[in-house]
């Protein structure tokens, strides 16, 4: 791309200066109509128009923005294969393809029977239906031009695809705040950041993926809205909004930014009637639409979260009124106080009101979610469950590093032009910038939300220096080969940046220096372009080209070593540098689908439940959707309860399989007893009885495996699950026998026997373990030894797949005649 | 006939014997009910204790605190203590859950060192419950040093041990309250006399400043600092040294996230120079040059610390610039 671009060079010589004149004249009025004198010169001697040129040069980049932003997020399928990752994307995926196969409305009636066992769950109306949605008309349209393509595929590239879409309205966005170049730079930069292509690498299907696209252009949109006053504009606004809404629960960040940016607006007396019309129209059209979707329902009138946008709306009404009042009265500079006294007084009342319903019981309260962003330690004492998910955590400085680089140094400075030269967009820049990096830092998952607004203010920052260093007179023309044609669009703008450095090179011939004045410095004070010697301008235009290609290169790595893993295949290198593929769990869940009967129940940790019902097709107990506290707290009280009593719930939820994840045999840090901690705790505030947490841990308050573990941790189900049979196992030559390699010790309990469940299936890295809960006891049973050793014999003759089998015809025949009954009974149910 | 008197006698003596024991029983419920109605912690002395506590006859539950309080003993955790423990008291004590099965207690080691020998404590407080008709087990004693004593915590532990679910409510304190609006009438004050110079209100500058600072203390992690509190800085017990990183990417210490901050403080100054450069009046030009290379210089070291900084504590990250 690089070189089609340099071809342009030549013609753009020619009327270069023009061209700047031409942007600068979009700069100019965005901001305020600042209209310079010189900006109204318009070339017409010129064979291709400027405006079509530049138009040329923005599409050829915009182009380049959303080919690198689709490409830098496929390492996953070129690594892999077309899969989805994940969690919560497998079970899009299932919701996705059932909605194909059933139909829009069969799926808003969906009851899944296959989570949440014996609870079910209504699906249709506890998600957002808009992911599902989009892929499902693309893959109708694909279907109906005859593109027999599987609805697979659409929703592993789907991410990708949108994160071009975000390319293209960030830029829109940009253009709106600053300048069209900026606009250049913050698509390039959208495109491949990290902190948004965490989210939206091929295979991880989630609502992100859709909806910073969705929010992005939302913001666009009302930006536009507020800046033109048309009815047209704040209408798409909404409808916008309604796909946010549809899209990603984040829609609050939205229903709230936008009423605090006209809050603030109406304090720095920026009221007009632009914003009446917008924020009336969107608000309005806004919550009707947004009540549309099931999911949402009447929350918008029924809940604090969304009582801001009703209040500002009010408070907006009042103003306009007053305002119409003091323009009508006559002699009413007289009655100013009055009228400043009233709206004071109005807007307290409207604060007063809406506090007033929250206690008369209207309006629900903050959701805890929502209340542990403000308070951080809300979550950790009162909701386990929200506080151990890895994602709520808050954010040190090396993640904002990790996933901003450059951009993170230019964004405060972004902010800070933003604010020397404010206006009614840039306020709402501003704000964007203040609470989503407040958010971000307690949540790092909120980084995601971050990162748009730190794409726009890092170019405008970017931008507004080049604007000035980058047009040089002395042939730094040698200047731009130097930036290779690396995949990343990043280079591409940077090649485009300095191409506009060329031609406005050319143009700059002592007659128009006129020109860079007003871009630069507001009021044109001293129109000397050449005051910082070329020479220095130079340095500075390496030095920046230099920054933004570490930055392009630190993005593909970051995005191809840290977010482009799919977690259900794991890859591991040899010291040759070989690759090795562990794929455990697919293997787990393909067993489960092949050889356990159709209603199985299988029980795990909350984390697996999307992945078992998605691969395994098996009804699960618990899973990602973690709407029902105490039903996970089960769970976890029979997981870290000794195995006689977990035996008492898992017959009680009529449990016939369980799944465990350990790590300890290759050194996988992600597995079960790991989180163990977090299914004791969650486990003990639902029933602080039984479980204690400090029983967990040893005298010192340390939590170990080894033989100082505390006895009731080596006791418990989910170590006897994980490592049984572990201590026979001699992992390498030189550590002892039962070696966990995740923990790096020797576990502490070795020898033991399971009474109520056996050991199914293990995977070939012992990652997934299946045991299959035994049928309660028959009461004739004969005595334990013999069974104790027929068993054993089994495990060691045959191999794992088939001792099942051989197994149960030697138990089956020892037994009385009542027992075979039972035993055919269960297999046919 | 004779047999069925003797009966009658023995069960009537019986009887009666039950009654007084019910007697003495109801005797110190009364008691303890009537204390605890007017003060919500019960204060027990030596002979209080052995009455009320020790003997092995109660239908009743008791939390009791052993504490330390007189200055010369030089406790500053038992204050603490005690006072979040009042609080505890005294949400129960105005609270549904109020009855007269459940009562809180307190022995100073002054008043009942008797107790504190009964029970073998050599240390205050210790917060100890003892369930009716029964010695305390060693689950009965709350763990102070994994949970601390917040009255969160005790409740926590009460609800635990005896059944009893408090609402806490803590008394608001005023005098925040009433320094906050001292303070804000005074600004007000300050803003009304001063009216003509508002004009720093509607400064872009003081503003712009305002919020970069704050965005600046969000994005170099103080937010972390301030959930999980980490120490200032790491000092190695062995050699001595102290470090002002943290060598993983996980974790950081406070005065790490302090040099990020200036770190990033002096990009963005680095970078408003550049942009201030060529405004500069001056005859030359050489002026405006200088500004220029300082800033570009600034922009360019700082950020390569950073990024060796970054480098430094995220393993295997291969890219650095100028600074290894």
């Amino acid at each position: 791309m690089a070189a089609q671009v340099t071809t342009n060079q030549s013609i753009i010589n020619d009327d270069s200066g023009s061209l700047t004149t031409d942007s600068e004249f979009q700069t100019n009025v965005n901001s305020k109509k600042r209209l310079s004198s010189s900006s109204n010169i318009l070339p017409t001697s010129s064979i291709l128009s400027p405006t079509g040129l530049t138009s040329l040069i923005s599409f050829i980049v915009l182009t380049c923005a959303y080919i690198s932003g689709f490409m830098s997020r496929l390492f996953s399928v070129i690594r892999f294969e077309s899969i989805i990752h994940e969690f919560d994307p497998w079970f899009n995926y299932r919701s996705t393809a059932y909605m194909t196969e059933n139909g829009f409305y069969n799926f808003l009636n969906w009851f899944d029977e296959l989570a949440w066992y014996p609870l079910g769950r209504i699906v249709g109306g506890t998600i957002y239906p808009g992911l599902m949605v989009t892929s499902g008309v693309i893959h109708w349209f694909l279907h109906m031009i005859n593109i027999p393509i599987h609805i697979r595929e659409i929703c592993v590239f789907l991410a990708p695809f949108f994160s071009g879409l975000t390319a293209l309205a960030t830029y829109l966005l940009t253009k709106e705040l600053w300048s069209r170049r900026a606009g250049l730079f913050a698509a390039a930069f959208i495109a491949i950041a990290p902190g948004y292509s965490s989210r939206s690498v091929a295979g991880s299907y989630d609502n992100e993926g859709i909806a910073i696209f969705a929010l992005m252009f939302t913001y666009f949109l009302w930006i536009r809205s507020v800046k033109t006053g048309s009815v047209f504009w704040s209408c798409c606004t909404a409808l916008s909004y309604f796909y946010m809404v549809s899209a990603w629960g984040g829609y609050v960040f939205i229903i709230n930014l936008i009423p605090v940016h006209v809050f603030i607006l109406l304090v720095l007396r920026r009221y007009s009637l632009r914003l009446y019309v917008s924020y009336s129209i969107f608000y309005i059209l806004g919550l009707i639409l947004s009540m549309q979707i099931p999911f949402v329902g009447f929350q918008p009138v029924r809940t604090s979260e969304h009582m801001l946008a009703a209040g500002v709306f009010a408070l907006l009404q009042a103003y306009a009124f007053i305002d119409y009042l003091y323009t009508k009265l006559p002699r009413a500079d007289d009655l100013k106080q009055l009228f400043f006294g009233l709206m004071i007084f109005i807007g307290l009342s409207v604060f007063a009101v809406v506090v007033i319903l929250t206690y008369a019981g209207y309006i629900a309260p903050w959701s805890g979610r929502f209340y542990s962003l403000w308070d951080t330690n809300y979550a950790k004492i009162h909701i386990p469950i929200i506080a151990s998910v890895s994602e709520h955590q808050p954010t040190t400085w090396t993640s904002f590093f990790f996933d901003l680089h450059l951009l993170i140094c230019l964004f405060p400075v972004g902010a800070w032009f933003c604010i020397k030269e404010l206006n009614d967009e840039r306020v709402f820049i501003v704000l964007y910038a203040v609470f989503a990096s407040y958010f971000a830092g307690v949540m790092i998952r909120l980084m995601l939300t971050l990162t748009p607004c730190v794409c726009v203010l890092a170019a405008i920052a970017l931008s507004k220096t080049l604007d000035y260093y980058a047009d040089t007179e002395t042939s730094d023309m040698s200047t731009s080969p130097v930036v290779p044609s690396n995949d990343n669009d990043e280079n591409e703008n940077e090649t485009e940046k300095n191409n506009r450095n060329l031609y406005d090179k050319a143009g700059k011939p002592k007659p128009i220096p006129g020109r860079r004045g007003p871009t630069n410095t507001n009021q044109d004070t001293d129109d000397d372009t050449s005051i910082v010697s070329s020479n220095i301008k130079t340095v500075v235009v390496i030095c920046i080209a230099m920054m933004l290609m570490l930055l392009a290169v630190h993005c593909t790595w970051v995005t191809s070593n840290a977010y482009s893993s799919p977690s259900i295949v794991l890859a591991s290198y040899n010291n040759d540098g070989s690759r090795y593929i562990i794929d455990d769990f697919r293997e787990a869940y393909y067993w489960l689908r092949k050889n356990t009967p159709e209603r199985a129940r299988v029980m795990s940790w909350w984390d697996y439940g999307y992945q078992i019902a998605g691969m395994g097709n098996r009804t699960v107990l618990v899973d990602n959707n973690t709407w029902n506290n105490s039903h996970i707290a089960l769970v976890g009280k029979a997981m870290s309860s000794n195995e006689s009593e977990a035996y008492k719930i898992m017959t009680m939820l009529d449990v016939d399989y369980v799944l465990v994840i350990f790590g300890g045999m290759i050194g996988y840090s992600g597995d079960d007893i790991n989180k163990f901690l977090w299914m004791v705790r969650i486990a003990e505030g639902e029933h602080p009885k039984d479980i204690r947490e400090q029983d967990y841990f040893t005298e010192n308050g340390e939590f170990r495996v080894d033989r100082s573990g505390s006895p009731i941790l080596l006791n418990c189900l989910m170590y006897k699950l994980c490592y049984y049979r572990f201590g026979e196992l001699q992992t390498d030559f030189r550590s002892p026998p039962g070696f966990d390699r995740t923990r790096h010790v020797e576990i502490g309990n070795k020898n033991f026997d399971l009474q109520h469940v056996e050991e199914a299936y293990t995977t070939e890295h012992w990652i997934v373990r299946i045991y299959k809960v035994k049928k309660l006891a028959n009461r004739l049973q004969a005595k334990n030894a013999l069974r104790q050793v027929q068993r054993r014999k089994s495990i060691y003759s045959t191999s794992k797949k088939t001792s099942g089998q051989a197994r149960k015809q030697g138990v089956i025949l020892n037994k009385p005649q009542v027992k075979k009954g039972t035993k055919v009974l269960t297999r046919k149910t | 006939m004779k047999y069925f008197v003797y009966s009658f006698f023995i069960c009537a003596c019986i009887t009666l014997n039950v009654l007084s024991e019910e007697d003495v029983l109801s005797d110190k419920i009364q008691q303890l009910t009537q204390w605890s109605l007017k003060k919500p912690i019960i204060r027990l002395n030596n002979e209080h204790f052995k009455h009320y506590v020790k003997a092995s006859s109660r239908n009743y539950s008791m939390f009791i605190m052993f504490t330390a309080l007189s200055p010369q003993r030089q406790c500053s955790i038992c204050k603490q203590a005690y006072d979040e423990f009042q609080i505890v008291a005294q949400s129960y004590r105005y609270s549904n859950a109020f009855s007269n099965s459940v009562f809180f207690g307190m022995v100073d080691f002054d008043d009942g060192s008797d107790a504190f020998q009964y029970l073998k404590l050599n240390t205050a407080p210790v917060f100890i419950y003892f369930p009716p008709k029964m010695k305390p087990k060693k689950s009965d004693y709350m763990d102070l040093s994994r949970s601390g004593f917040s009255a969160e915590q005790i409740i926590k532990w009460i609800h635990d041990r005896a059944d009893v679910e408090i609402q806490i409510y803590r008394p608001p304190n005023y005098s925040g309250f009433l320094l906050v609006i001292l303070m804000i009438t005074m600004i007000l004050g300050l803003l009304y006399v001063k009216r003509d110079s508002f004009k720093f209100l509607f400064n872009h500058i003081v503003w712009g400043i305002f919020i970069i600072l704050a965005i600046l203390f969000c994005i170099s992690g103080q937010i972390w600092n301030s959930i999980r509190g980490p120490p200032f800085t790491h000092r190695n017990p062995q050699t001595g040294q102290s470090g002002l990183f943290s060598g993983t990417s996980g974790y950081q210490f406070i005065a790490e996230t302090y040099i990020v901050f200036l770190l990033y403080f002096g990009v963005s100054i680095g970078v408003i120079l550049l942009n201030e450069a060529p405004k500069l009046k001056s005859q030359t030009g050489k002026r405006n040059s200088f500004v220029a290379a300082v800033g570009i210089v600034v922009v360019v070291i700082l950020f390569s610390y950073l990024l060796s900084i970054f480098r430094s504590k995220y393993q295997g990250y291969p890219y650095s610039f100028l600074i290894k």
